[in-house]
């Protein structure tokens, strides 16, 4: 079970209880002990990967030389059977059969290693996913003991101030009154408005009758 | 954007508009964990409280409590709760302790106008909350 799973388990028997849903210092302590944790064994996968890859590196040196030596060898056997020089190219057959044993267990050795890397990639794999889901578990709980801290900080803060103090509905018909009275004001104030372009159209109008006759009467 | 009291900052230098048309009263709370508490005008009664976590900026209007909550309507109200949530833009209903509250979660990355259209909207979602659930509430 993931903690923060066990955390609301504890947390929905608490509040079962009446007792507070808490985010205790305990779950987070556990948590961070969980990402040390799986945090250092990815480190050492790492580390164990890299000099893994590295001794794999070496066991291919040791190969590869190896195989250069064994074709300069048997270039040299061929010369020695072809001088019919048995004892030589016998000698150096013998080199070569040493060599090709090194070679044999140098890949047997190289191939362990490529199959160790291959379980350390998936072990880091493993360890990143797991670290992820760790790290999500832990902002989960750090989310909610925060919400938590603000919403008791709030609820004390209020408690202080009754005057603040109102349910929800009685809130919500507050709000609507002072709506309300706004838009009352505003419309109060359109009117005015509506009222005062009125009488400087009509104004207007009038002004505009006395020109045309005192233009008419002057003509 | 990093802090309570530069997202305060900010916001009060944005325009009416960026803030849906409202005016903000701002107050930091003093406690543990730094919490901006905005008053929209109008609207003192519900306010809109932002917060800093890890990854998110939290905002957090409280609705009603449990006290407030009509018994034998409760299941109703809750699934009423659910069927709102996606209706319901940019946020979501929350139980905190015995609280039910309406919350938006924005990156810690937001532009200071998505912070302030987040508040604007909460508020907005708030009180249409209160006003739907009110047949559920004493």
């Amino acid at each position: 079970m993931s903690l923060f799973k066990k955390f609301l388990s504890n947390a929905r028997a608490g509040v079962r209880d009446n007792s507070e849903m808490r985010v205790d210092a305990e779950s987070i302590r556990q948590m961070e002990e969980e990402l040390n944790v799986v945090g250092k064994q990815l480190k050492l996968a790492r580390t164990e990967l890299a000099t893994t890859l590295g001794r794999e590196a070496a066991e291919k040196t040791k190969v590869v030389d190896a195989e250069v030596e064994i074709t300069a060898l048997e270039r040299e056997t061929t010369y020695a059977l072809d001088r019919g020089d048995e004892t030589l190219a016998n000698g150096i057959a013998e080199r070569i059969a040493d060599i090709e044993d090194v070679v044999a267990e140098a890949v047997c050795q190289r191939n362990t290693l490529l199959q160790q890397a291959d379980n350390l990639r998936e072990r880091i794999k493993r360890d990143e996913r797991e670290l992820t889901e760790f790290n999500r578990q832990m902002l989960m709980l750090r989310t909610t003991d925060c919400v938590q801290k603000i919403t008791s900080a709030i609820n004390d803060m209020l408690a202080a101030d009754s005057a603040k103090n109102f349910s929800a509905t009685e809130s919500l018909e507050r709000i609507r009154k002072k709506q309300q009275v706004a838009a009352e004001r505003l419309k109060a104030s359109d009117i005015k408005d509506e009222e005062f372009q009125a009488n400087r159209l009509r104004a207007e109008s009038v002004n505009a009758v006395l020109d045309r006759i005192r233009a008419k009467r002057d003509a | 954007m990093n802090g309570i009291r530069k997202i305060a900052e900010a916001l009060s230098e944005l325009d009416s508009t960026a803030r849906g048309g409202f005016d903000f009263d701002y107050q930091i709370i003093p406690t543990e964990q730094d919490v901006l508490q905005i008053t929209l005008t109008g609207r003192e009664e519900i306010p809109v409280y932002v917060t800093l976590t890890d990854t998110q900026i939290l905002c957090i209007a409280y609705l009603w409590d449990e006290s407030q909550i009509k018994p034998e309507t409760r299941g109703e109200m809750i699934e009423m709760m659910l069927e709102m949530n996606i209706p319901m833009p940019l946020s979501s209903f929350a139980k905190i302790g015995n609280q039910y509250a309406v919350f938006g979660a924005l990156s810690v990355h937001s532009r200071i106008e998505d912070i302030a259209l987040e508040i604007a909207i909460l508020s907005d979602n708030g009180i249409d909350a209160i006003e739907v659930m009110s047949d559920y509430l004493r």
